[in-house]
């Protein structure tokens, strides 16, 4: 007994003194008052852009290394529109297939050196390089007048220090997004061998000219960025600093985000976001529609045998071959419930393909298929689907409806769906078995082909990029996932692929979307709002299509002399923010 | 006395040397199994957007594209030069990516072994002092039930009681924002209360597993002859229980200590991400799912000889404290 | 057993054979047609097999079995308040003691895994309307309409006995249900056809996230759960046990090399050997026992050696060996059942571990795949609405940790038993 007791004791005392302990320290001091704190879910990858993966990655570096154009999304026609940030002015030629940049003066990195027209030049370069293997290497693919490497250098033109001209092979509507990479140092970058560029330790102290620096990286903790009192590109950055935690747990970034710990947390589920819009005057929710969405893959082709010479026409699958077939899955799978239940007023059901943030390309004059497992059982019925045995599923000449939909783990929503649409083609006597796959295997085997069905989701970017997904050869275009072919397709893509403006493609985007309705080679399922939650002491955010941290350098904290004028900072391109 | 002695150092050398052996076995074993899972450390680069061509050239990049043995003895050779190959995800060696955060780890795992070790032997003494009482069986009871608890839960529910409701301790991560503006004493005040919480949660389910068998191995000592004698004799309890039973029962429970590290190192990774703790089992969860070898193996290697350690220590201290065990 | 609790357990038994009727009759006709059909031997031996039946044959028999126990138990209760014999194997004495309780639970649970397709109200996998059942707390109630395609047509020239076993398959296997809290105000309910019946369900534990009911999930979990935390828990005890004997046993470089292997395969992280075997080898329910049971085994071993080379240098041991006992006798008589109370403590916890192993794997997306319920699985489920709604982990867990206290009273009980049989045996 006494052991016992002895042993218990500091244990005990161990525990009153951390609980003492904790009491006469509320909150940190107040110079981080003037910080804002940014909750994030796994750390960044790296920092530099002709590597970093990671999405908040991409966004710090935009804050470091700023482009020669800044975009905005205008929300009402559906399109980009850019603003002078490195380059002061820009001007076309060449039947607008040339742009000459005029750099803003006085930019200097902050190791001292000018920013000038080369380090323009020698980014691009190596974003095109090959050997440099930059994950954002297609955005250079128009300034190489030929196949040959070494063509960026002419493709990218230096004036002199402060001009300087891209010649674009063709004219075409994304010039300027692809002209709007963040800009690199030459003259730390220029002796890097290019070949071991993605593990070279200058990645991790990176030199900037915007309007943050970084301040100290953590690894699996904290970035802390600081603001560059010297930049000009757009300005220094009006909070003195700004700081990503990293919380891996979703439950503790949103305790935070309540607890004022941390100011901005994103990707909240509906119902949390819901509760918070209800009981939390401190915090501001932000929906954002349109980029991302659930979609059900059927496998067009069959993949099973071997097509023979490498250019036959693949046979049709043997159970999502047929388009009434498709549809008719489609057709028994409740969407509006899906969405209503799950994603409540944070989502809208999918259909046609195309993002119904561009506004002008949208075809609002279709519907998605509706709910009706009656005529999906009509429709199975034609394709000669019957349940024949009495086994409760379909079958065909001894082939029963039952398949595999393979579906990334980890998602807990996307294990739910599946559920549930498991449950609902049970009712039109289809029987799918889901088997959950971890991540890297899933993307292996659905890029392989090796499945019957999936479900999978994907992000939008903000050009117009369908090619990927729709184009028919499927050796060039390996991420058209359910190996759909359409003639019709094809030409709408290559007609919309020679286009100076993007708007001309609207008529055949809506052409587009009719026959993705009409053919649906898979079943879109939902549109995802990206849910982001603000303390409302931050003011000048631009939460939106463009991301959480678009533009943080407006960013500023609500202290008395600025609370009139932040009002005025609303988001410019977040008009679907719910109050 | 000196010959035992000095049985139990060639004892211990002779596990040491074998050491080497199995972690050699356990690095080619883990090597070519990561080689068969699906997927390789470029296909994270396969995406929509990125040109097939990167990933080629990432897999020519990091030497995935020569052969296996090949790619193997390169590995071997990194090993003996002390730098574990290189990290594609990280870009950095493994060994500099992995001695940033082990001592993290290190902290949490040895602060939770420690109250371990302490909650388990105060609830044993406690429960065998009238075994069958009703705090005994409430004990044996209470073990059980946490044991029955997902790990991941002990740490919600410590996390909801004492971070969110009652918000005595901090849910996330080592410090607290701007703790370099502390003093030394308020920043080390700030650790403990960062540790407080993943500590516990990684301790609890030890706590029961350890104080479980601690009890049993008590009860079966209490009921040895040499026991009985010495409470006939008229020997205090306390005597009794510090001189006979606790030596006697220590050995079988100081086994579990050695083989629990192990399951001390496993809720260390889900506590790590749980609390955002820094720590090696993030990377390695991480390493997992990213195909990223290097890494892999790296972690593997350390835990590894954490595992052995410890259960080489273990063997050690039972043979030290009890004779019977013999050095064979 | 109190007579008011028998009562009442009478009760709830026929009320639930009542509700339950025609799903109990259909069960015994199936079994019924089936063992006709095969005896006649008109067609070759399993041709009318289908395994998907065999569940709800086994619930209907031990349906049956159990209600005409208690019945018979009830009557014999009856005598023994009249003064007559109490049949002592059919009631265990009215024992106070925990041991008592715990065994009658385990054998409860074990029952409620036989008959689970006759207690679940609603099929543990059936949807309710996502919008409106999803999510209920416990205690709410609901709607349920059954309903029936036709039987498919064809049978009619079959023999009649075909056709009970058709019909009676065809409700077995094919009855769905439509669940609604609302459900008149549901629209999606005035598209069911063939409805059979329609009846208010009760929701005792709440509904989950896919609006199904979570009582009739923790009832058909029960059997999942409990035969795969067996089985690996039995696995892992059979190899961690033979590994730690024939170490502590042979000692000298057998004993290395083994005590090497568990050494090894402690070093080896879990997440790692369980995403590789799962996808190289495939996720099957067999699959999973065998991972479970290999990443548990090494803990067994590790005491059970310690426990043998202990135990062979007590004096009993010892003395036997001097007598020259035979050492199969000496291992059978004296070792094993004095490992017996190490080796029912480990089995237990490894129980507790192989459940929530499979929860683990369940987490990662790897474990059981949806829709079948399995505690694990559930409480893997829970995590992401802790807080919101507790009640879909909370009342798996609460079972689970049920079955294992009372798993363990009912271990040491044995022991105990089995103890003090060894020492007498030891004795005489």
């Amino acid at each position: 007994m006494r052991s016992g007791v002895c042993s218990a004791l500091p244990i005990v005392l161990l525990l009153g003194f951390l609980g003492c302990g904790t009491k006469n320290e509320a909150r940190p001091d107040a110079s981080l008052r003037s910080a804002v704190v940014v909750a994030i879910e796994g750390d960044v990858d790296s920092f530099n852009p002709l590597f970093a993966e990671d999405i908040t990655a991409g966004e710090i570096n935009d804050l470091l290394l700023p482009a020669l154009v800044s975009s905005d999304f205008d929300a009402k026609s559906g399109q980009l529109n850019y603003a002078p940030l490195l380059a002061r002015s820009w001007e076309y030629a060449h039947q607008h297939r040339d742009i000459i940049f005029h750099l803003v003066p006085g930019a200097r990195w902050t190791d001292g050196q000018p920013v000038t027209a080369r380090d323009v030049q020698l980014s691009f370069e190596l974003y095109g390089d090959p050997e440099v293997a930059s994950v954002r290497q297609a955005s250079v693919d128009n300034l190489r007048p030929t196949s040959g490497n070494q063509d960026i250098r002419r493709g990218i033109e230096v004036k002199d220090d402060s001009t300087v001209v891209f010649h674009f092979v063709k004219a075409y509507a994304g010039q300027l997004f692809d002209a709007g990479l963040p800009i690199l140092p030459a003259h730390i970058f220029q002796e890097r061998s290019r070949k071991t560029l993605r593990t070279d330790p200058v990645n991790k102290t990176p030199v900037g000219f915007g309007p943050f620096t970084l301040s100290r990286w953590t690894a699996l903790q904290e970035i802390v960025l600081q603001a560059n009192p010297e930049s000009v590109v757009p300005y220094p950055a009006k909070l003195s600093r700004l700081i990503f935690r990293v919380i891996p747990d979703y439950r503790t970034r949103l305790a935070q985000l309540e607890s004022g710990e941390v100011d901005l947390v994103s990707g909240l589920r509906p119902e949390d976001a819901d509760r918070i819009a209800r009981e939390s005057n401190q915090v501001e929710i932000i929906s954002t529609p349109g980029r991302d969405y659930d979609f059900l893959g059927w496998n067009n082709i069959d993949t099973g045998t071997p097509a023979g010479s490498p250019g036959a026409k693949p046979k049709p699958h043997r159970l999502f071959g047929a388009r009434n077939v498709r549809q008719a899955l489609t057709m028994a799978i409740n969407r509006e419930e899906l969405v209503h239940a799950y994603l409540g007023t944070h989502g809208q059901v999918a259909f046609g393909g195309i993002s119904p943030l561009f506004r002008w390309a949208y075809n609002d004059s279709l519907k998605p298929l509706p709910y009706d497992p009656q005529r999906a059982r009509l429709l199975l019925e034609q394709e000669g689907w019957k349940d024949t045995d009495g086994d409760g599923i379909l079958d065909k000449d001894t082939m029963r409806f039952s398949f595999v939909l393979k579906v990334p783990a980890g998602s807990q929503l996307r294990t739910v769906v599946a559920t549930a649409v498991q449950q609902q083609l049970r009712q039109i006597h289809i029987d799918m078995r889901i088997e959950q796959v971890e991540r890297a295997t899933f993307w292996q085997d659905v890029t392989a082909r090796k499945y019957d069905a999936f479900l999978a989701g994907f992000s939008v970017p903000l050009q117009m990029q369908l090619e990927d997904l729709w184009g028919s050869d499927l050796d060039k275009h390996p991420f058209n996932l359910t190996g759909f072919r359409d003639a019709r397709i094809d030409k709408i893509l290559a007609a919309a692929g020679i286009l100076s403006t993007e708007t001309d493609g609207a008529a055949l985007w809506k052409e587009f979307q009719k026959i993705i309705q009409e053919e649906q080679p898979c079943t879109f399922l939902y549109w995802i709002n990206n849910i982001v939650a603000v303390n409302r002491r931050v003011h000048g955010t631009h939460i939106g299509v463009l991301g959480t941290n678009h533009r943080a350098w407006e960013w500023h904290i609500d202290t008395v002399g600025q609370a009139g004028a932040a009002s005025s900072h609303k988001p410019a391109d977040a008009p679907f923010a719910s109050e | 006395m000196q010959e035992r002695a000095l049985a139990l150092l060639k004892f211990l050398a002779r596990r040491v040397l074998q050491a080497i052996p199995m972690l050699f076995g356990l690095a080619t074993l883990v090597f070519f199994v990561s080689r068969l899972l699906p997927g390789d450390p470029a296909s994270v680069y396969i995406s929509p957007g990125i040109p097939p061509g990167v990933a080629e050239h990432l897999r020519s990049q990091f030497g995935l594209d020569r052969p296996l043995w090949d790619q193997y003895i390169a590995w071997l050779s990194a090993v003996l030069r002390g730098e574990f190959g290189f990290s594609f995800a990280h870009g950095a060696p493994v060994a500099t990516v992995l001695l940033q955060v082990f001592p993290n780890t290190l902290l949490l795992g040895a602060t939770a072994f420690l109250i371990e070790c302490v909650l388990a032997f105060a609830l044993a003494a406690l429960a065998v002092r009238r075994p069958g009482s009703r705090f005994d069986r409430a004990l044996s009871h209470l073990t059980l039930v946490v044991y029955s608890l997902p790990s991941f839960w002990i740490g919600i529910l410590l996390l909801s009681l004492f971070s969110f409701t009652l918000k005595i301790f901090p849910s996330s991560q080592m410090h607290s924002v701007g703790v370099e503006d502390l003093g030394r004493l308020a920043a080390f005040g700030d650790l403990l209360k960062h540790l407080t919480l993943p500590a516990l949660t990684v301790a609890v389910p030890g706590t029961a597993v350890i104080a479980r068998y601690l009890r049993t191995s008590m009860i079966e000592t209490m009921r040895q002859e040499y026991v009985v004698a010495a409470t006939g004799m008229g020997l205090s309890k306390g005597r009794v229980f510090r001189s006979w039973i606790l030596p006697n029962s220590l050995g079988p429970v100081i086994s579990v200590l050695g083989v629990e590290i192990g399951v001390l190192l496993t809720g260390v990774l889900v506590t790590e991400t749980l609390f955002a703790w820094p720590g090696v089992g993030r990377f390695a969860v991480m390493a997992i799912f990213t195909r990223d070898y290097p890494m892999i193996l790296g972690c593997t290697l350390l835990g590894g000889v954490l595992v052995i350690a410890a259960n080489i220590l273990a063997d050690f201290i039972r043979a030290w404290i009890d004779p019977r065990v013999r050095l064979g | 057993m109190k007579r008011s609790s028998h009562i009442l357990l009478i009760a709830i038994v026929a009320v639930i054979s009542l509700a339950q009727y025609r799903l109990i009759e259909s069960s015994l006709a199936s079994f019924a047609a089936w063992c006709v059909l095969e005896a006649s031997h008109q067609a070759p031996f399993g041709t009318y097999w289908n395994p998907a039946l065999f569940e709800h044959w086994l619930a209907g028999i031990a349906w049956v079995i159990g209600a005409l126990w208690l019945m018979r138990s009830s009557f014999a209760s009856l005598r023994a308040r009249m003064g007559r014999i109490r049949l002592a194997l059919v009631i265990p004495p009215a024992q106070k003691s925990i041991r008592g309780a715990s065994s009658r639970f385990i054998c409860m649970v074990g029952y409620i895994a036989l008959v689970s397709p006759i207690l679940t109200p609603v099929n543990p996998n059936v949807q309710g309307n996502l919008v409106t059942t999803r999510l209920l707390p416990p205690l709410s109630t609901g709607y349920v309409r059954e309903f029936l395609d036709p039987t498919p047509s064809g049978t009619d020239s079959a023999g009649r006995t075909l056709r009970v076993y058709t019909a009676a398959n065809h409700y077995l296997l094919h009855r769905t249900t439509f669940l609604s809290a609302n459900i008149h105000a549901d629209p999606s309910a005035a598209s069911v056809r063939n409805v059979v019946r329609e009846f208010p369900v009760f929701f005792p534990f709440g509904t989950d996230d896919n609006a199904r009911d979570v009582f009739s999930r923790v009832v058909a979990g029960t059997r999942v759960s409990l035969g795969i935390g067996l089985t690996a828990a039995l696995g892992a005890l059979i190899i961690g046990a033979a590994v730690g004997f024939a170490a502590g046993m042979s000692r000298g470089f057998l004993d290395g090399v083994l005590m090497r292997l568990t050494d090894l395969f402690l070093a080896i992280p879990g997440l790692f050997l369980v995403i590789g075997v799962l996808a190289f080898v495939g996720q099957s329910i067999a699959m999973i026992v065998v991972v479970l049971s290999f990443s548990g085994w090494m803990s067994i071993a590790r005491v059970v050696r310690g426990e043998v080379l202990s135990l062979r240098e007590r004096e009993f041991i010892l003395a036997a060996q001097m007598l020259r006992v035979s050492s199969w006798r000496i291992v059978t008589r004296h070792l094993l059942p004095n490992l017996r109370p190490v080796l029912l403590t480990a089995t237990v916890l490894q129980f507790a571990n192989a459940v929530l192993g499979e929860a683990s794997l369940g987490f990662l997306g790897l474990g059981i795949q949806p829709p079948t319920a399995t505690w694990g699985s559930m409480m893997g489920e829970a995590m992401g609405y802790l807080s919101s709604a507790w009640w879909v982990g909370v009342f798996p867990g609460l079972l689970l940790a049920t079955v294992l206290v009372s798993a363990h009273s009912l271990g040491e009980h044995l022991a105990s038993t089995a103890d003090a049989a060894a020492t007498d045996q030891t004795a005489s």
